[in-house]
């Protein structure tokens, strides 16, 4: 839009913003149900973020077009959140047999988190967030990015804290979740501290 | 013919019946929704416009702006007093930066820039922006130059946009004036 | 007799999801929309509201349909039918309530993806009768929309120091303004100033503090029934009366 500002300094900026200072989790509060369910141990949180970030990526990138050059000729835009979730239970499907053809290893560390995907708020939240606000492909390719990164870096993190955690002596009623939460609420202080920068 | 071919026949049939039955409700449900929606926006536009000028008698329609220098206007609205004289005009104004898109209404009476409403703000600090830089603008409590305010850019784009709907204005009137 | 069981059936899955079951502080899933929507009770009430309506609605057309629909695409099915009825409700929300429309905003559409929708139609709609699918997702609506308005008061007396009502269903309203009752405001208690509650971090703190209360009521029963059956273990053991956990 602001024509003194060149397009990859602000495609940069928005990943910037999408990963740290308005990231998914913590701020945004998607895909709160996996990061709470599958962050308590390092490994398989990380698997978990990888597939959610490849998912999260194909689907901005498959949801994009169809809204702006399908639905949208077609005088249906309302059907969109119909379309999106079709198209990521799809693409969930496909990335699952892709990975079973071709690394049987890899489908085995992450085949069983893929139907969890699905219902990841985080992919279905970019993908209609994108065209709610009507962002441009640029833009939208930007955001998918940045929440995957934020995604993955926030998932990986609780994990590291949790698995430390679990060597504490957390009072008994803190124990498991509600501790995680309240570690989330306090790593969510900080990422707000951060809302400065680029300012 | 083939057993699996027959059965995912089968099932793909239906459930493209089912979709087809989903689409086919929302179309019907959206003939009798989307005027209602449509009908909302413009009285929530109204209402935004009322509170420009609280003596202004009636607006004007809608105007489209034919000006190649504006980025961030895009239509306008003029006000008129009880004797049909135009009291200002208010702005409508989109802008987008890294954090997200600010579509907002700015009133401009005889040059000066006065209220500035927000319409949509998909930006993550919206409510900062709006307690500590629109809201005490509005009261007079803080310039508009002081953009400093825990959603800078936000505010930035804020200015630049009333700074362009007043520089507008300028043309327009002198336009006008010829 | 069968008649009875039959009853007790429907008591059961209407009973289960308000409180030993409730889906969001028993079975902590939903999580997404009761962190993010629920600054404001009348946001949070008008989102378990909404809750309510697709997730009754998505269960007794997936139970009305669990014999016709083959089991290879039964997610695929139930993912279109919750799709089709958050798509209906976004459309009359934006009708008639466009204030709750834009304050849920795109959490309205991740509805599509709420754990306890599918989960309910996945668990329990396709194997169970309409009426017993019916009771259950009332159940489970009336729980969820509970336990997502208690989060709801008490962030926003904490974040606000005051409770309003009327912003969002504007048929409430006193004089034509909304009611603000000062519940904290102007008194030593008044955290507002801090806006921690009324930012995401608030959200994840008072839910976790609520889940550890709940985890400490649990705990403290279980050891209450530890102790009760202690004790009871020398005369016969009535286990009938004791309730069933």
């Amino acid at each position: 839009m602001n024509a003194t500002v060149p397009f990859i300094v602000t495609f940069l900026l928005a990943i910037v913003n999408a990963t740290l200072m308005d990231n998914v989790v913590l701020i945004r509060f998607y895909g709160i149900c996996s990061f709470v369910g599958v962050s308590n141990k390092v490994k398989p949180a990380f698997s978990m973020g990888v597939a959610v970030a490849f998912v999260t990526i194909f689907a901005s990138l498959v949801c994009w077009p169809l809204y702006n050059f399908v639905l949208v000729p077609a005088g249906i835009p309302f059907m969109d959140t119909v379309v999106y979730i079709l198209v990521i239970a799809s693409l969930v499907q496909l990335v699952g047999l892709v990975i079973k053809k071709y690394s049987p290893a890899l489908y085995k560390a992450f085949g069983i988190y893929l139907p969890l995907i699905t219902t990841n708020c985080a992919v279905l939240g970019v993908a209609q967030g994108n065209t709610d606000s009507g962002l441009s492909f640029g833009l939208s390719m930007a955001q998918a990015i940045g929440t995957s990164a934020g995604f993955l870096i926030i998932i990986f993190l609780m994990a590291c804290i949790r698995s430390r955690l679990d060597a504490m002596n957390v009072p008994k009623a803190f124990k498991g979740i509600p501790i995680a939460l309240i570690v989330a609420g306090i790593m969510s202080i900080a990422l707000i501290g951060l809302g400065g920068i680029g300012s | 013919m083939n057993e699996t071919v027959k059965k995912y026949l089968k099932v793909g049939g239906i459930l493209g019946l089912i979709a087809g039955a989903s689409a086919a409700i929302i179309c019907t449900l959206n003939v009798f929704t989307e005027p209602k929606i449509k009908e909302n926006e413009f009285n929530a536009q109204q209402a935004a416009l009322a509170k420009f000028y609280p003596d202004a008698k009636k607006y004007s329609e809608e105007l489209s702006l034919k000006d190649a220098k504006a980025t961030y206007v895009l239509s306008y609205w003029k006000a008129f007093d009880a004797e049909d004289l135009v009291i200002g005009n208010v702005y409508k104004t989109s802008g987008r930066n890294a954090y997200g898109a600010i579509t907002m209404l700015v009133g401009v009476s005889k040059g000066e820039i006065g209220k500035i409403v927000l319409v949509t703000n998909t930006e993550t600090y919206a409510d900062t922006i709006v307690e500590e830089y629109l809201d005490p603008y509005n009261k007079g409590a803080r310039s508009l130059d002081d953009t400093k305010c825990g959603a800078t850019k936000g505010a930035e784009l804020i200015r630049a946009m009333a700074k362009e709907a007043q520089s507008v204005d300028e043309r327009l009137n002198s336009k006008e004036g010829q | 007799m069968s008649d009875e069981i039959a009853r007790n059936r429907h008591k059961e899955s209407f009973l289960s999801g308000i409180i030993k079951q409730n889906p969001l502080f028993v079975a902590i899933l939903g999580m997404c929309p009761a962190l993010a929507v629920t600054k404001t009770f009348e946001a949070s009430f008008g989102m378990g509201l909404l809750f309510t309506f697709v997730l009754v609605c998505s269960n007794v057309i997936v139970s009305l349909l669990r014999k016709v629909v083959p089991e290879e695409i039964e997610t695929p099915a139930h993912i279109v039918i919750i799709a089709t009825f958050v798509t209906i409700v976004k459309m009359l929300t934006n009708a008639l309530l466009p204030e709750l429309y834009s304050s849920l905003g795109v959490f309205l559409s991740l509805l599509v993806v709420n754990c306890i929708v599918l989960g309910r139609s996945e668990s329990f709609a396709k194997k169970n009768t309409v009426f017993d699918s019916f009771l259950d997702g009332v159940g489970n609506g009336i729980g969820y929309t509970l336990a997502i308005s208690i989060i709801g008061i008490i962030r926003e007396i904490l974040g606000k120091g005051s409770l309003t009502v009327g912003k969002i269903f504007t048929f409430i309203s006193y004089n034509g303004s909304p009611i603000t009752i000062p519940i904290l405001k102007n008194s030593v208690f008044d955290v507002s100033m801090g806006k921690i509650f009324s930012n995401p971090a608030g959200g994840f703190i008072v839910m976790g503090i609520l889940l550890a209360i709940i985890a400490a009521v649990v705990n403290y029963n279980k050891a209450k029934k530890k102790a009760a059956a202690k004790s009871a273990a020398k005369p016969a053991p009535n286990t009938n009366l004791g309730g069933a956990k």
